[in-house]
């Protein structure tokens, strides 16, 4: 777990480049601000990765519907892809565009799960209806 | 992880302040503009890259 120091070190050095950039040229520190979390989320999203496999296989043992790991699966792709836009615009002082981004995130969540919600609905529909 | 782009658009945005900064007590402010949009550019080259492979994996990997 010496990886854990390595990205402590880069995040530093990113944040503080940044900052000393910011008085001098506002849209460098942007892009060095951009430059870090992008380096930074290479090895998260890897180790990220792995435990989804091994996720995926627990769920396979419980029987449930691959379909349904999948979602849950992209959802948290989409997620964590929206954030890392929306918190660097943030940064950045654009935070219309960046709620822009979160919002957008969020009608991609809502249109992946809505057929699990659909599907959930009939089935308490159907059941309603048998009683 | 590569940290040497980090300090590779850290650099490119030191030296184009210092340039901006020695064009525009100059007098060239037009040619401080230009810089500045030159480093603008080529910086946006090195990041294109390396977020486009972030993109790549997390398609892969989250089966977007």
């Amino acid at each position: 777990m010496t990886d854990i120091f390595k990205i402590i070190g880069i995040a530093l050095t990113g944040g503080t480049l940044a900052l000393f950039l910011k008085d001098y040229r506002r849209e460098y520190a942007m892009l060095t601000a951009l430059i870090t979390t992008a380096v930074l989320l290479v090895p998260a999203i890897n180790i990220l990765s792995s435990i989804i496999a091994d996720f995926a296989s627990l769920a396979n043992m419980t029987g449930i519907r691959r379909e349904y790991i999948e979602v849950v699966v992209k959802t948290l792709g989409i997620a964590y892809i929206a954030e890392f836009a929306a918190q660097v615009l943030k940064d950045a002082e654009q935070g219309s565009i960046a709620s822009k981004v979160e919002l957008a995130g969020k009608a991609m969540i809502l249109y992946i799960t809505f057929p699990i919600i659909k599907e959930f609905l009939e089935v308490c529909i159907n059941a309603v209806n048998s009683i | 992880m590569n940290i040497d782009l980090i300090f590779q658009v850290a650099g490119v945005g030191i030296v184009v302040a210092v340039l901006y900064q020695l064009l525009s007590r100059a007098g060239r402010d037009e040619q401080a503009l230009m810089v500045t949009i030159a480093g603008l550019i080529a910086v946006l080259f090195i990041i294109t890259g390396e977020i486009g492979d972030l993109f790549d994996s997390i398609k892969q990997i989250f089966g977007l």
